[in-house]
This record gives C-alpha cells, sequence and structure tokens, in this order.
C-alpha cells in the first residue's frame, strides 16, 4: 500500500505545480526555479491568482472530502455529503438575501462570504439543537435534508422578485469557484480548515466503532451524543468556510471518499481518513485546472466541471465496486 | 463478591399517549463464573433490561453495580474493559476482512488510533480459535453466512476479554448444531476462565440444560428467577407458555408439548 500513498502524493504535488502554470495567460514552467526574472504582470498572476488559487483548491477539496466522509460514516449512508446537514443551504439562503433582497449597492466578496458563515452555522445551530434532541440519528438527517429544500423555496422566492443584475451576482456565486481568496487573506480560509484537519485523526476510532452501528460505538465506551455534536460542528466548520469562500461546491464531498474505499480496498478509517483528504485535495486541482480550460480565454462553472466528472466516476465505482461492496 | 448485580431496577416507557411498564422492582445478583439466561415473550423487556445493565440505557429507578461499584461512577471509556456486548442486530459493514472486524474489539486496549501491539494480534487469533474461525481470517465479511457472521461477532467480544459478557439472542439465526456449539463455548467460558455470562433466549429447550439460573419476565412487568427447575414449575411459567399442552419434564429438563 506503501507505493499508493506515495503515487496520490507525488499527483498531489504535480497536480499543484501544474496549476500555478495552466491558464489563459502562458507562464513557462521554468519559471518556478526563477520567478523573479518573469515579467511583473505574469509575476502578479502567478502570485496572486494562482498560487492563491491553488491553495484553496487544495484546502477546500480536502475539507469538503473530510466533511463528506465524516457525513457517510455518522449516517451510515453513502449518499451523505457536506450539504446533508443543511449546512450549504443556509449558507445560499443568506447569500441569496444579501444579493438578491439587499438593493442596489455593488457588494463585496467579504460581505458575501460573511453572510455564508452565518447562514452556515445558524442551521448549523440549528441542527445540533436536533441532534440533541433525537435519538434517532436518521432524523437529524431528514432535518437537515427538510431544511436545504425549505432554503431553497425561500432563495426561489427571492430569485422572482430580484432584478436580473441580482440574480447573476447570485447565480454566478453558486457556480463555486476557488478564485476567491487574496494571497493576503488566505489564512483566513486555511486556519479553520486546518484545525479540524489536525483534530481529525482522533476520530479515527469512533468512526471505525460507529461502522457497526451506536449501540456497538456505546458498548466500547463511546458518548455517542457527545460523538455526534463533535462530528457535526467539524463537518459544519469545513462546509461553512469553503461554502463562504469558494461558493456551494457539490460534488467533491460526496465522491472523494467512495474514490477512497474503493482505491485503497477498504472501510477502515485509519486509511481512509488520511486518504480521503489526500484525494479531496486532488479531485478539487483537477477539477480546477479544467473549470479554468487552459490556454483558451474561456472558462466554464467549477460545480458542472465538478458534477460532469464526480456523477459518471460514482457511477462506475458503484457498477464496479457491486461485486466487493465496499461502499459501507 | 458479586459480579454484576443490579438493584430495585425499574424500566418503563413513557410517551404522551401511554406509560408502559417493562419491569418493577428487579433484583438480581450474579456470580463470576455463573451463566444466566433472560427468557420472556416479545416485547417482555429482555432487551431492555440487557441495556440497563450494560449501561447503554437509563433505568427510571434502581441501581446496577459492577464487580459492586455503582455503575454511574465508573467512567464510560473504562466500562468496556469490564463488560462486553453481543447485539441481536448489527451493521454489516462490508470492506473488512474478518481479521479487521476481530480486532475492533480490542479499542479499549489500543492507543489514539487503534494501532494493534502484538499481544493485541495474539489475542485476536485465539479468539478466531475459540469460535472455529481461524481459516476465515483473510475472508471479507460481505462473503459470510449469517452463522459465520455471528462467531466473527463473538470471537470480537471475546478478543474484549470483559469478565462480563451479555447477548441478546445470540443464538436466532444459528442452525441447531451451530446454536450448541455457541452455548457449548459459553460455558465453558464460564467454567474455564470464570466469566459471567447473561444472555436471552427464545430457545427455551437449549438454555434450560445449559445455564445456572433463569429470570422469566412477564408482559406486565413482573418476574421470576431461579433455577431451571425452579422456574419451570413456576406458575407464571405456565402463563409463559399460554397453554397447558406442554409440560416439563424435571429429570431430563426438556418441554414436551402434549400431542
Amino acid at each position: 500500500m506503501l507505493p499508493l500513498w506515495i503515487g496520490l502524493t507525488l499527483i498531489m504535488a504535480v497536480l499543484f505545480v501544474v496549476s500555478l502554470f495552466l491558464g489563459s495567460v502562458h507562464i513557462p514552467v521554468t519559471a518556478i526555479f526563477a520567478p523573479d526574472k518573469l515579467a511583473q504582470i505574469d509575476q502578479h498572476i502567478l502570485f496572486e491568482s494562482r498560487f492563491p488559487r491553488a491553495i484553496v483548491a487544495l484546502f477546500g477539496g480536502s475539507a469538503l472530502a473530510l466533511a463528506g466522509l465524516f457525513m457517510q460514516t455518522l449516517f451510515r449512508n453513502p449518499l451523505a455529503g457536506p450539504s446533508v446537514l443543511g449546512i450549504t443551504s443556509g449558507a445560499s439562503l443568506a447569500v441569496a438575501v444579501l444579493t438578491l433582497g439587499v438593493t442596489a449597492s455593488i457588494i463585496s466578496q467579504y460581505q458575501i462570504a460573511l453572510a455564508a458563515v452565518i447562514g452556515a452555522f445558524a442551521v448549523l445551530l440549528i441542527i445540533l439543537a436536533v441532534a440533541k434532541k433525537f435519538f434517532d440519528v436518521t432524523a437529524v438527517l431528514i432535518v437537515g435534508l427538510m431544511l436545504s429544500f425549505f432554503t431553497s423555496a425561500i432563495v426561489s422566492l427571492l430569485q422572482s422578485f430580484a432584478s436580473a443584475d441580482a440574480i447573476k451576482t447570485f447565480v454566478f456565486w453558486g457556480f463555486g469557484s476557488f478564485s476567491g481568496v487574496s494571497l493576503a487573506d488566505i489564512y483566513i480560509f486555511i486556519l479553520p480548515i486546518i484545525f479540524v484537519l489536525i483534530l481529525s485523526p482522533f476520530f479515527i476510532k469512533p468512526l471505525n466503532a460507529l461502522l457497526l452501528g451506536e449501540m456497538h460505538a456505546g458498548s466500547m465506551g463511546i458518548n455517542i451524543k457527545s460523538l455526534r455534536i463533535k462530528i457535526m460542528m467539524a463537518t459544519g466548520i469545513l462546509a461553512g468556510v469553503v461554502t463562504a469562500f469558494c461558493g456551494p461546491v457539490a460534488f467533491l464531498g460526496l465522491a472523494s471518499p467512495h474514490i477512497a474505499r474503493f482505491v485503497f480496498k477498504s472501510v477502515d478509517h485509519r486509511i481512509i481518513l488520511p486518504a480521503t483528504i489526500l484525494l479531496g485535495g486532488i479531485l478539487a486541482l483537477v477539477c480546477d485546472i479544467i473549470a479554468r480550460l487552459p490556454g483558451s480565454d474561456y472558462a466554464i462553472p467549477l460545480n458542472t466541471v465538478c458534477a460532469f466528472m464526480g456523477a459518471p466516476v460514482v457511477i462506475y465505482l458503484i457498477v464496479a465496486g457491486r461485486k466487493k461492496k465496499f461502499l459501507l | 463478591m458479586t459480579a454484576i448485580q443490579a438493584e430495585n431496577i425499574s424500566i418503563s416507557y413513557h410517551s404522551r399517549k401511554e406509560n408502559r411498564v417493562i419491569l418493577t422492582d428487579f433484583n438480581l445478583a450474579m456470580q463470576k463464573g455463573e451463566m444466566l439466561a433472560l427468557i420472556g415473550s416479545n416485547g417482555s423487556g429482555k432487551s431492555s433490561l440487557l441495556r440497563v445493565l450494560s449501561g447503554l440505557q437509563e433505568s427510571n429507578s434502581g441501581k446496577v453495580f459492577w464487580n459492586q461499584r455503582d455503575l454511574s461512577a465508573i467512567a464510560r471509556s473504562s466500562r468496556p474493559r469490564y463488560l462486553s456486548n453481543l447485539f441481536s442486530n448489527y451493521a454489516r459493514v462490508d470492506g473488512f476482512s474478518v481479521f479487521d472486524l476481530v480486532s475492533l474489539g480490542r479499542q479499549p486496549y489500543t492507543g489514539i488510533f487503534g494501532k494493534l501491539k502484538a499481544e493485541d494480534e495474539g489475542v485476536i487469533i485465539e479468539s478466531l480459535e475459540k469460535v472455529g474461525m481461524s481459516a476465515f481470517w483473510k475472508s471479507p465479511i460481505g462473503t459470510l453466512s449469517d452463522g459465520e457472521f455471528r462467531k466473527v461477532m463473538l470471537a470480537k467480544m471475546l478478543a474484549q476479554n470483559a469478565p462480563v459478557m451479555i447477548l441478546d439472542e445470540p443464538t436466532t439465526h444459528l442452525d441447531l448444531p451451530s446454536g450448541i456449539e455457541f452455548l457449548k463455548l459459553l460455558k465453558k467460558l464460564a467454567r474455564d476462565e470464570q466469566k459471567t455470562i447473561l444472555l436471552s433466549s427464545h430457545n427455551i429447550s437449549l438454555v434450560f440444560k445449559m445455564v445456572d439460573k433463569i429470570v422469566l419476565l412477564n408482559d406486565s412487568g413482573r418476574y421470576i428467577s431461579g433455577t431451571p427447575k425452579e422456574v419451570a414449575n413456576h406458575e407464571l411459567m405456565c402463563s409463559f407458555l399460554k397453554t397447558s399442552d406442554i409440560y416439563f419434564e424435571n429429570e431430563n429438563l426438556i418441554f414436551n408439548p402434549k400431542l
């Protein structure tokens, strides 16, 4: 298995470097060795645009992948993803209220991010309150899904009354993008994610115990209610931060754990937790590179690429893995 | 020195519409090396009682003692070292090998990330041998039959190496030979390793022959406990069996239908 890990780490490093050099403007690969020899404008593109974008993709993809894994194991449901708690919908609603409801004036990137964070955490608080009351974890799942539908309905309502410009802003936010964070502010993005990533190994044992059911985990001495809360909070932070700065990125959270389980042929979280984090970063970088249609002047939305790539991959995994059953 | 003890345990379920009393003032004291079977009709509260004794459910009143210590004073994380459970329902997870699954039983003893030491691996292999599943150690869980899966779950419980073992209907889904094998293994553990074993079962004939004590729960919260012979001849037993077409042979401890 070691070659697999080394291989994937190498792929990730290569993709990271590649993403620095692909785009609508051509920057030669040799520039790594002598960046100051580049033209001023090329330097600016490299440092201020491509580098932060690559970092956001790497950490954003890892964060969503880990959040997806948490949700799939907690709810013992292979269809779960980071959006299943309704957090992404809460963020969408808040952003919709801001862009569609508030009139006229130009809205800054940071106001959108702030609104998204508030929306995400408001929903998270509701979900945590529900989780404390209900014994059955499936109930929490259903409440989260219903909240998603409910907020979508309100968003549609807002859209029906808004101006064309406002709708455009909101729709663009909905496309998802890793280019929304400047180099100076990159710390606000990666610090919360790194915080959760560092704590994540402590979830390995409890997550493995959860695989056999909550009753079993309880018999292994785990406090189930407390574990649920911790997992949901970690997911909330990961999904909330990424949605706030990148918009509602689809698929990465759902697909990465499945791919990890398929590639490493295991459900043991000692392997799958780090594997999912690694694969999430790789997938995000791949989608981001494709989305910017290198060499051309056009770009396609990130979410479109994610869905085009994600859906067939998951279908293939289910068909190919049917006999071996690594779904969950 | 009692291994596990229940004092005036009452369990009831409250909802807005009704108050269902499962059990009132239940008392029990088990010594080390004793094997007890809990019987009763469906819904009589066997699973609830086992969960309360395992610390997985709160009773409405009364106390549970493990090794003479009040259960509520024992830290949750150290509980699995004293008592292990086998449930009747498990989420069957594929993607694990038999060895991996049994290794989950070592969680109370492994470090933060669950890494297994040589000692842990030894216990796992030994547990698989005891249930006769050593040959399957590499097999994926998805390829096992129900009976084989249950044996692996028993091996996991053995790997946990707790002095008290509580099993909820362990012989359901097992064919007769496997069921007998299972109970004989439990009996051996009680006798040779002084494990205290509590199980619930629908297979009355089988358990009556193999256990030291029987506890019968009836539908209205009453219970009787005693040796198999004592319980078999008790009037509550007759109402449990609901028909006088079954009679009990004291000598052989068999229930025979009157044909």
